[in-house]
């Protein structure tokens, strides 16, 4: 029985790559995300030269055959700084992605759910937190706590929560009121195990896609913060440090500019892409695929 | 006969934020199922049917009144004791494919109810869901699809799969056929009275299908703004009593097109219709209204042959 229930599983989950497969413009994002999420781990054992190690005769210096992208102002390998940045940039916005996850889906869901006085009070507290521009809330935070990146981040996790709990209550409430809840409730559930089997289950797709909308928005957000010189401390590389770093030097050298911003426009991109496939394709029988199938 | 099911007073009202009076949508209805028989529900929409038979399977709660299955007060059981009581009684739902969770395919839509109704398989639970399939009309081959790739008359048969696969004795049929077509409704029908003889089921058949209806029911409740106005064993157009169920009758279409009478109007159209403070639920409808019908409530008044109404005109 459990064989059977495995290899069933893992059909549908061939039946979600099948899907997304047929969405040409998100497979090559997920494989460039992938590509970044692969340098990323290895950044370490990736980068030609030292990330940090200072030349000052080498300060702006154009690409060479051993610093292919060229020197920033310090002297140091920009292609080096680039990957090791990388491991830090989507790292920050994956913990902060992971904040917001953590307190806003059950937090929205328990709201939706339930109703009454703590859907009141939860959803009061997000009107609130909604209304809070963040990087005035990020100053006034650094203003008290001191710069870093971690207060910066505590900082996009506690405004940021308000927002996907929001949206995670609306979806609870539409599904709540769905034939199937009465059904499963007829079949023998629990509230509580409607809530983890049906609820939690349609409310995925627009979690992911909402996710991975969001991680562009964290990774443009830390950047920024590292741009005025309150997220990621130097010598750190991050890419929003290296695009603050290069904006005094954009007249001599645009190309310290051009890569970071790069950078960070494609994993935007990237994740925007796949993040709106990979939520269609979780979504059975989307795509047309379904009647094809039933005719095979 | 056995009483299967017994209600007695049955209100059930929706609260609305911000409005002090109570939305009464069953109002003191008070019924008696015996095992074995098929009781018709019907009535216009919006008249309670569906509460009422989600009222009976404790699938919402109930106002006020008191419920009892099998001689045992069930009336707002916590959800522990509820569960073997849960296994014989079910539901077959209104909009078959929003009954199903579009992530579950079929196997696991069955297996949900098998699992947690603690239903004996004899360890076997594929070989129980493919015998159900089969005998609703389906193959095992279906275990494997998704709602999306099922037709809506595959999707009823399942949910019909799913309703009888804990062998329940008595099942809610909710519109289980007005939304297929005539001859997917015909064999759909057939099923249901062939599944009832086999599993000795009782039923409560919900339709505004009067001809499904008078098919399948052995006695038909109509229903009208929360209240019972008519139980009746015969139900056509002659033998019944009540002027909402004769105008009921009267707007269905017969089969034989030269016996159709002009359409009969039986009833006032009526803007208003919130149920009245007092007096009969009809009165503002009713082209028979005396003055003592706006003031004194109708009970349900014993017409002989089983046959009971709601009328001071009776």
């Amino acid at each position: 029985m459990a064989e059977r229930t495995k290899t069933r599983r893992m059909t549908s989950f061939q039946k979600v790559l099948q899907r997304l497969a047929k969405d040409k413009m998100a497979v090559l994002c997920g494989i460039i995300l992938l590509a970044f999420l692969l340098v990323a781990i290895f950044s370490s054992s990736l980068t030609p030269n030292d990330p940090n190690e200072v030349h000052p005769e080498l300060r702006l210096a154009e690409p060479s055959f051993q610093y292919p992208l060229g020197n920033d102002q310090l002297g140091r390998c920009i292609l080096s700084r680039l990957i090791a940045g990388t491991s830090t940039t989507l790292g920050n916005a994956l913990a902060v992605l992971t904040g917001i996850l953590v307190v806003g889906v059950p937090l929205g869901m328990y709201a939706g759910f339930k109703g009454g006085i703590v859907d009141n009070i939860i959803m009061r507290l997000v009107d609130v937190l909604c209304t809070f521009p963040s990087s005035l809330v990020a100053l006034a935070v650094v203003g008290i706590l001191g710069p870093g990146l971690t207060n910066i981040m505590l900082v996009l996790v506690t405004l940021w929560w308000a927002p996907l709990a929001r949206m995670v209550r609306g979806e609870v409430l539409q599904i709540k009121e769905k034939e199937f809840v009465t059904a499963a409730r007829c079949s023998g559930l629990s509230d509580t195990k409607i809530v983890f089997r049906h609820v939690l289950l349609n409310i995925v797709p627009p979690v992911v896609v909402y996710a991975t909308l969001r991680v562009g928005a964290i990774i443009m957000h830390i950047a920024g913060f590292s741009f005025i010189g309150l997220g990621t401390q130097a010598p750190m590389s991050d890419w929003g440090v290296m695009l603050s770093d290069a904006r005094e030097y954009l007249r001599f050298a645009p190309r310290m500019m051009l890569w970071p911003g790069l950078c960070i426009m494609i994993v935007a991109f990237s994740l925007n892409v796949f993040g709106e496939g990979l939520g269609e394709a979780l979504k059975p029988g989307s795509k047309n695929l379904s009647r094809k199938e039933v005719q095979e | 006969m056995e009483k299967l099911i017994e209600v007695k007073n049955l209100y059930k009202t929706y609260e609305k934020a911000g409005r002090k009076e109570p939305h009464y949508v069953l109002r003191d209805i008070s019924l008696d199922i015996y095992r074995g028989e098929s009781i018709g529900l019907v009535g216009e929409s919006g008249c309670g049917k569906t509460t009422l038979g989600k009222c009976l399977l404790q699938l919402e709660p109930i106002s006020k009144g008191k419920l009892w299955f099998h001689g045992e007060n069930i009336t707002g059981l916590p959800y522990r004791r509820m569960i073997p009581i849960r296994r014989k009684m079910q539901m077959v739902f209104q909009n078959s494919y929003d009954s199903f969770d579009p992530y579950y395919d079929v196997r696991q839509v069955l297996m949900e109810s098998v699992e947690n109704c603690h239903v004996d398989t004899g360890g076997d639970p594929d070989a129980l869901m493919t015998e159900i399939l089969e005998q609703v009309g389906l193959g095992g081959d279906y275990l494997m699809r998704y709602p999306t790739e099922l037709s809506g008359g595959q999707c009823q048969r399942v949910g019909i799969a799913r309703a009888l696969v804990t062998k329940p004795e008595f099942v809610v049929c909710d519109e289980a056929v007005s939304s297929l077509d005539y001859a997917i409704r015909d064999r759909i029908l057939d099923l249901l009275r062939s599944l009832k003889e086999e599993y000795s089921l009782t039923y409560l058949f919900i339709s505004h299908d009067m001809s499904a209806v008078r098919r399948v029911c052995d006695r038909v409740i109509v229903m009208y703004l929360g209240e019972i106005v008519e139980m009746t064993e015969s139900f056509d157009k002659e033998r019944v009593k009540h002027p909402y169920t004769k105008a009921l009758l009267a707007a269905a279409l017969g089969t034989d097109p030269r016996k159709r009478s002009e359409a009969t109007v039986l009833i006032k159209k009526e803007e208003d219709f919130a149920a009245p403070e007092q007096g009969c639920v009809l009165q503002n409808r009713c082209p028979h209204a005396t003055e003592r019908c706006f003031r004194e409530k109708p009970e349900l008044k014993d017409c002989g042959e089983n046959h009971l109404a709601a009328c001071h005109l009776v």
